[in-house]
């Protein structure tokens, strides 16, 4: 890991860490605002994209299972257009996994190497 | 071998040379790079974890060939080849669970962890009970998914290439025990890279080959399909699901979060550099595999048009369309028929041979992920209590993978009759309800205890196991009893909140010191799922 001196000291506290239970040390490191502001903001994007795919995935099924004709329509002979569904199901997962990617990538890794930066 | 493989064999014995010379190439190219790998320093890291050094988009493929087994391949596109759109609910279900791994498991998996899921399970709660179960959760996953895919093998061994059934799965055995001893990580990583390439080359040019068909126009070849199937327009709409909503939901679920708790897939998030990778590793297998989803689709539907209506692949033709239980070979072959109907000997046997690679290459993930249970959870930390050198672990987890090579091979001979989608439900059924919940709640809920992590785990396994076998498909189907106990075929939608009610009840019951202790160590294990500090790095190589 090369998370400069920062990252060494940081690396070491959480060693000494796991050995005894430092409350002020555990309590600095929780307290420092771009940590929080971090951690805050992973933790609402993390459990928001779950709570979406999980509802897009059992809204589909409860659909399918309970009210059929949300997913196939009032016509007589179903026809090919209703495959754009289970497609749209199929493309979901990536476009959430590809944007939380995008996200984390964009903020969550620049704002910790940012408080690498100013504590080191 | 049975009159079916026997006339598929007859049908096919010109083209088995093209079949058999692709599957020496693929077996040669992959010991080479066995030896390679095995000329690479032999530490433990290396052994379980091909050290940290694999890129995000190579770890990305591997996943996607982790998960793109046989059974996926020819089994799916056989379900859309028998119902059409319900055959898609099952892709649905098990593309569905990628982003919970990836917003939920990967990073804090890669920040917590070193070889394996037991590591993160076992870092502030007590090492030997949790090292126990989630090694014990870990096995009977692998076990039951390593029957099915053994089985799967030999049969689809003793089709294409007229072995007998035993001698198949004994080959399969060799071949996977090989890699994994000699080659770790590294080598089985590399299997499944060229194999997921192989089969996503194959697939793409079937579906394209079947789409030249049709004017590059899908439109048309759905249209074909409804004209020539028996079920006609009701290929395009949601069927035989509608008829029990309880079973489709349990299944959903154990689709959606069995892929949380499959110990062979967890294990490779340990094999990249850092948490960042992880998590792109994610974003590269879900489009390979929803990529490769739309790919069999298109195949399925392929062989509705082109093997279906072909008389040359029915063992009786009833002169309009063959079901795929008449299909010579059986059920699982419209795709492997299809690959004959648009490219005839070359390219059914490159297809026949990239079907077996395919299991080859599951089984070997599979059997490291079971040996790593083996030696690093149960010898080298309960057994010993981590007072053991690297390099006598290594052995250990060498011979745990002669045993479990051994074990697969009894396995494979033992149960040749089950059913192979079956035990791949069953597989992800446990490590959804025993796996998956004391995993996620020892790194998101400060209140679990050891206690309470040990009665979920179990219970979990238990009663997952349990109430397979007093549903339907055991009870009555295999058992022969008259009524089933439990009327479910699917049990995730029981055993899994189960599971995590236990977890959360007795955690809540434990007043002990030890308890308090485990929660005490939760900001610091916070910390470091958090930013990484402290993290296994890679090692260079």
């Amino acid at each position: 890991m090369s998370n400069g001196a920062f990252g060494r000291n940081l690396g070491a506290s959480v060693k000494r860490l796991e050995g005894r239970v430092d409350q002020a040390e555990v309590e600095r490191i929780c307290a420092d605002p771009v940590f929080e502001r971090v951690t805050k903001s992973r933790s609402v994007w993390r459990w928001s994209l779950t709570a979406a795919m999980l509802t897009i995935y059992f809204g589909y099924v409860l659909a399918i299972a309970y009210d059929p004709i949300l997913v196939i329509g009032r016509k007589a002979t179903p026809d090919a257009h209703l495959l754009i569904v289970p497609l749209l199901m199929i493309f979901a997962p990536v476009a959430l996994t590809g944007l939380y990617v995008f996200k984390a990538n964009a903020s969550f890794d620049g704002l910790a190497a940012s408080m690498v930066k100013r504590e080191s | 071998m049975s009159n079916a493989a026997a006339s598929l064999h007859r049908a096919y014995a010109p083209n088995n040379a093209v079949a058999i010379g692709i599957f020496i190439a693929f077996v040669a190219l992959t010991i080479g790079i066995t030896v390679w790998a095995a000329r690479r320093k032999s530490s433990l890291g290396f052994f379980y974890t091909a050290g940290g050094g694999i890129t995000a988009l190579q770890n990305g493929l591997a996943i996607a060939g982790d998960y793109m087994s046989a059974s996926s391949f020819l089994g799916v596109s056989s379900l859309i080849y028998t119902f059409g759109y319900d055959g898609l609910l099952y892709v649905v279900g098990t593309i569905a669970g990628w982003p919970i791994v990836m917003f939920l498991l990967a990073e804090r998996l890669r920040n917590l962890g070193r070889y394996n899921a037991a590591d993160v399970v076992s870092y502030r709660l007590g090492r030997a009970p949790t090292r126990v179960v989630s090694a014990i959760g870990s096995l009977v996953v692998v076990s039951i998914y390593l029957v099915g895919q053994m089985v799967g093998a030999g049969q689809l061994i003793t089709l294409l290439f007229g072995l007998k059934y035993q001698v198949a799965v004994v080959l399969m055995g060799v071949l996977m025990t090989t890699y994994v001893i000699f080659g770790g990580m590294l080598a089985t990583t590399w299997v499944q890279i060229i194999k997921a390439v192989l089969l996503l080359g194959g697939a793409s040019f079937m579906a394209g080959a079947v789409l030249s068909q049709f004017g590059w126009n899908p439109l048309a070849l759905f249209a074909k399909a409804v004209e020539v199937h028996p079920k006609h327009a009701a290929i395009m709409a949601p069927g035989a699901f509608v008829s029990d909503p309880v079973n489709t939901i349990s299944l959903g679920l154990a689709l959606m979060f069995g892929t949380a708790g499959l110990p062979h897939i967890l294990m490779r998030f340990f094999t990249v550099k850092d948490a960042s990778a992880a998590r792109k590793s994610v974003f590269y297998a879900t489009g390979l595999i929803g990529y490769f989803y739309i790919l069999t689709f298109i195949i399925g539907f392929g062989a509705i048009v082109l093997v279906g209506t072909n008389p040359e692949y029915a063992t009786a033709w009833n002169g309009s369309f063959t079901t795929a239980a008449g299909l010579k070979g059986g059920g699982n072959m419209p795709a492997i028929h299809l690959a004959n109907a648009i490219g005839g000997a070359p390219l059914f046997g490159f297809i026949s041979a990239v079907a077996f690679a395919t299991i080859l290459a599951v089984v070997s993930g599979l059997t490291l992920s079971g040996a790593s249970a083996i030696s690093h959870d149960l010898y080298a930390s309960v057994l010993r209590r981590g007072k053991i050198s690297d390099g006598s672990e290594v052995r250990v987890s060498k011979i745990a993978t002669i045993c479990l090579g051994v074990l697969a091979i009894v396995l494979g001979v033992v149960f040749e009759k089950v059913n192979v989608a079956f035990m791949v439900g069953l597989a992800f059924a446990i490590a959804a309800s025993a796996n998956f919940p004391v995993l996620l709640l020892s790194m998101y809920w400060r209140g679990l205890t050891t206690k309470g992590a040990m009665v979920g785990g179990w219970l979990g396994l238990v009663v997952a196991f349990g109430l397979t076998v007093l549903s339907p498909s055991i009870w009555h189907d295999v058992l022969g009893n008259p009524v089933a106990i439990f009327k479910y075929n699917a049990p995730a939608l029981f055993s899994m909140p189960l599971a995590f009610v236990a977890c959360w009840v007795v955690s809540l019951l434990d007043r002990s010191a030890q308890g308090r202790a485990e929660a005490a160590r939760f900001e610091t294990q916070y910390i470091r799922a958090q930013t990484g500090i402290g993290a296994e790095g890679a090692s260079a190589h």
